[in-house]
């Protein structure tokens, strides 16, 4: 009898905490198709036991309890809330993805890594040679994209492309600095800066490039349909199925130390056939 | 009908009321149908405007994103001048999203009092692009971030001129529909009041009293279908106006008819009573002047005297006698007679008494035998052409006697002056014209009303006579005259079915009637002095019973019987006579009454004495005519009837008759 008892009573303590024990917290910051897609790339592969919370689902979220109480062994962020969410954590690894924040030099912390959500500047360097351009046009903020630029510059200068850059410290200044780079450029390479392209600035971009009559190249689907002649997009799902790389690495790793940021390894080049015809390039 | 009175009738005449209404319901209905379309086509114009103004600021928001995110100055005032210089644009403002203005593009035109529209648009970020982040991402950024705002002022002279233009020609517009939905609507009214307005003439024309006027329909609506009923009524009520009328005539001539046979009965009771009692003061007087004759020597001077007297008391009694020819009651002793032979006789007695005058006679030679009294003939023609004579003035005179036969028809009966028209057929007539001074339109009027005289003298009764002596014999009457061209008579006499021609050499002049010389105006005739020597008493005898209430009377008739041979037994009324004649009933031979009296009459008495004796002679003496007397008898008649005033022959004759029942 005094056995049942004790069984009971280490199996009413004992059950709850084996029904919350998981490896990875999968924080996402909304259910855009996006993240979802990301998400499901995630789980392409054979992931341990996750917990997902959707921040949009709640009005406020305690993570540091969460993680106290629940003790992840990694926590996936999808998106820039979801990594600003995660940055309160500072003893699990987080594994940052779809966040352009991730590369801010302010916000650096030993124990978040991710995948930058830029393409490597060599695949845009080949876009611009296959164009036969000399010169593209750049603008950015050093303050977020300085690390960026130099690895352009590096690959621009091996291809023999010449990069006429203007820096924007606030998004004002974007027509004004573009306004500047007219006559001067054959191609417009827009950075995915938040500061340097906003949505009252994109205009002003596709604007420069059908008065100026040269192609602009720019990260994101969305604005080949705006006038973009080609685009570099990441694919989402290869980024998740990246992602969970990275966090099997981690696990594998059982936290033993800093993991260097990646560059997305599947980049998908798009192209608007019509402006491209009009500005007769051929890629 | 007065201009204010047709203005009054128009004013409420139906189709006036009708149309007014019509019209003003129009006039209403198009003001605000006007009214309605001007206020709507005014806010569409100022709405249009309005949607037009948001466009242009739309547009110069688009146009102007870029450089309002970058507060470029120089570009915003450039194409806040290009907006500006739209139509009637006044004022372009473009503002920073904190308000701070950035452009400010104000119109130099002259000020304008005719008010303004405003329209204001925010100036956002592009919502059909997405953030970088949502572009990544695969989401969509719904949130709007404000730019700046654009406000474009616009005037509104223009839509105030349009709006001008507008009403005046909406204005013409509804006063041209007005006037010819009117007109339409008139022409519709009179056409459809028509009937109501011809129903309304002829129902006042009915209030006229115009009976005879019928309303025209022309077709079979309710106006039309009550002048019918109208018609019918009009008809219905001509009928019966005319019917009254005659009804009214009628009731007239019989009032006048009645009136007259009230004059005439009065007249006759009158003139009745007046004969009796004359006749018994002349039994009277004749009575005592005979005996009085009788008791002198024959060739007395004074015979002559008594004589006269007696004859003028004769005269006195045919006096009487006329009187009661003018009412109708007077004897009449009808005969075959010859027209022309009185005639005749009449005008020699006439140029005797007015020798100034001449008398021409055109007498037919075959002239058809008439059969009437003589005297009343005689009376006749002798009142006709004593008038005839008397009308001329101005010597000489002509008065023309024509006979003749002629054969009248109602038509011609018609104007007969007698109210009892003759029966259609043939006639004699004679005609008396003159050419004195006629008459006038009033005088004959009046030509037969009793005592109605235009003389100084007279009793206006001749006139009279003549209207009786014709109805007496059935005849008809006809007057011509006219002031100062004379006086034409014609009576008619019907001729008898077995009427053969008079012949002149057989008819002997009448010696019973002559023109008094007295009296040449009057027309009364006379008669001879009656033969009094003839009287013989001595082959009558007995006791005879002499009744008279008139004691003059009784004591002379009491004398004159004993004259004639009875032993005379007095009796002063009808009880009296009963009581002695029931005392003598075995010795009285004859029984001689007055009709007239107290108590108990004649005609009572002598039912009395019949039923006492059955086979008494009574002898009834009135100074009416046997005539009157056979209608009041009923049972058995008397023996005799002598009239007074009588003589002792006839007395003698008469008493003679009955007793050897002659």
């Amino acid at each position: 009898m005094r056995r049942v008892m004790f069984l009971i009573l280490a199996l009413a303590t004992l059950l709850p905490t084996m029904a919350q024990a998981y490896e990875i917290l999968v924080l996402q910051s909304s259910r855009d198709a996006g993240y979802e897609t990301v998400l499901k790339g995630f789980h392409s592969g054979a992931n341990p036991s996750e917990r997902i919370i959707v921040l949009s689902d709640y009005a406020e979220l305690d993570i540091v309890r969460i993680v106290r109480e629940d003790r992840p062994t990694v926590i996936l962020a999808i998106g820039d809330a979801a990594l600003a969410t995660a940055r309160k954590v500072h003893d699990t690894p987080v594994v940052a993805v779809m966040s352009l924040g991730i590369h801010t030099p302010a916000s650096q912390q030993p124990n978040l890594t991710g995948i930058d959500m830029f393409a490597p500047p060599a695949r845009y360097i080949d876009i611009f040679k296959s164009m036969k351009t000399r010169r593209v046009g750049v603008l950015y903020n050093p303050a977020r994209c300085n690390w960026y630029l130099r690895l352009a510059r590096r690959a621009a200068e091996a291809a023999g492309i010449e990069l006429v850059t203007r820096e924007v410290f606030v998004p004002r200044q974007t027509i004004a600095q573009l306004a500047t780079l007219a006559g001067k450029v054959d191609a417009l390479w827009m950075l995915p800066d938040s500061t340097a392209v906003t949505r009252e600035t994109i205009e002003a971009y596709f604007d420069f490039g059908q008065q100026q009559n040269i192609p602009v190249i720019s990260f994101a689907a969305n604005y080949l349909g705006l006038g973009a002649a080609a685009v570099l997009e990441i694919d989402r799902l290869a980024l998740g199925r990246q992602a969970d790389s990275m966090v099997s690495a981690i696990l594998r790793a059982n936290h033993s130390g800093h993991m260097a940021l990646g560059f997305p390894n599947n980049i998908q080049v798009k192209t608007n056939p019509g402006i491209l015809r009009r500005l007769n390039i051929h890629l | 009908m007065s201009p204010h009175a047709r203005g009054l009738g128009i004013r409420t005449s139906f189709q006036f009321k009708l149309f007014s209404i019509f019209s003003l319901l129009t006039l209403l209905t198009t003001s605000l149908l006007s009214a309605l379309y001007i206020i709507n086509e005014n806010h569409q114009s100022r709405q249009h405007a309005a949607v037009q103004l948001q466009l242009q600021a739309k547009h110069l928001a688009d146009a102007s994103r870029l450089p309002l995110y970058a507060e470029n100055h120089g570009l915003l005032l450039q194409l806040a001048e290009q907006a500006a210089q739209s139509p009637g644009i006044r004022a372009v403002v473009i503002s920073a999203g904190n308000g701070r203005v950035l452009a400010d593009i104000r119109s130099k035109g002259p000020a304008d009092a005719s008010g303004t529209i405003s329209q204001t648009v925010e100036v956002h970020s592009n919502q059909l692009i997405d953030s970088i982040e949502a572009s990544m991402t695969g989401g969509h950024d719904a949130a709007k971030t404000l730019i700046g705002t654009v406000r474009m002022v616009r005037g509104t002279a223009d839509l105030s001129h349009a709006l001008r233009r507008m009403v005046i020609y909406s204005a013409g517009m509804a006063i041209v529909f007005w006037l010819s939905v009117s007109l339409l609507s008139y022409l519709v009214l009179r056409r459809v009041t028509r009937s109501f307005n011809a129903l309304m003439q002829g129902i006042d024309v009915l209030q006229e009293g115009d009976f005879t006027a019928r309303i025209v329909i022309e077709s079979d609506d309710e106006p039309d279908r009550a002048a019918h009923a109208i018609n019918n009524l009009a008809q219905t009520l001509q009928i019966r106006t005319e019917e009254n009328s005659r009804l009214q005539e009628e009731r007239l001539h019989l009032e006048r008819q009645m009136l007259l046979a009230q004059k005439l009965e009065s007249l006759g009771i009158m003139a009745g009573g007046i004969a009796h009692d004359f006749n018994n003061l002349l039994q009277a007087i004749l009575g005592n002047m005979e005996l009085a004759s009788s008791k002198l020597d024959p060739e007395a001077a004074c015979q002559k005297y008594l004589r006269h007297a007696t004859n003028a008391a004769k005269r006195a009694s045919l006096l009487t006698d006329m009187m009661l020819t003018y009412v109708g009651q007077g004897s009449s002793v009808k005969k075959e007679l010859n027209l022309n032979t009185l005639l005749r006789e009449n005008a020699d007695m006439m140029k005797t008494v007015a020798s100034s005058v001449t008398t021409e006679l055109q007498l037919s030679a075959e002239l058809p035998l008439i059969v009437a009294d003589e005297a009343h003939i005689q009376q006749l023609v002798m009142n006709l052409m004593t008038n005839a004579a008397e009308a001329i003035v101005e010597q000489p005179g002509l008065i023309r006697l024509t006979t003749g036969t002629q054969v009248c028809d109602r038509t011609c009966l018609a104007a007969s002056l007698l109210k009892e028209k003759a029966e259609p057929g043939r006639f004699v007539f004679f005609e008396i014209s003159d050419n004195g001074c006629g008459m006038s339109a009033e005088t004959l009027h009046r030509l037969f009303d009793p005592f109605f005289t235009t003389k100084f003298t007279g009793r206006g009764l001749g006139m009279s006579a003549v209207l009786g002596i014709m109805k007496t014999h059935h005849g008809a009457l006809f007057v011509e005259s006219e002031p100062g061209r004379g006086t034409t008579f014609r009576a008619l006499f019907p001729v008898p079915e077995s009427a053969a021609p008079a012949l002149d050499h057989l008819q002997a002049p009448s010696g019973r009637t002559r023109m008094p010389q007295s009296e040449p105006g009057k027309g009364e005739t006379a008669a001879t002095a009656p033969d009094t020597g003839s009287a013989a008493a001595g082959q009558l005898s007995g006791v005879a019973l002499v009744v008279d209430d008139e004691k003059s009377v009784l004591r002379i008739c009491t004398k004159m019987v004993r004259l004639c041979g009875f032993t005379v037994i007095t009796a002063c009324d009808g009880i009296d006579a009963v009581n002695k004649f029931r005392e003598h009933c075995d010795e009285i031979a004859v029984i001689l009454m007055d009709l007239t009296m107290p108590n108990m009459d004649g005609i009572a008495a002598m039912g009395e004495i019949y039923r006492i004796k059955p086979d008494s002679k009574v002898i009834l003496s009135s100074g009416f005519h046997a005539d009157e007397l056979s209608e009041r008898i009923t049972s058995q008649p008397p023996c005799g009837f002598i009239r007074k005033p009588y003589c002792i022959s006839e007395l003698e004759s008469e008493l003679r008759r009955v007793v050897h029942e002659e």
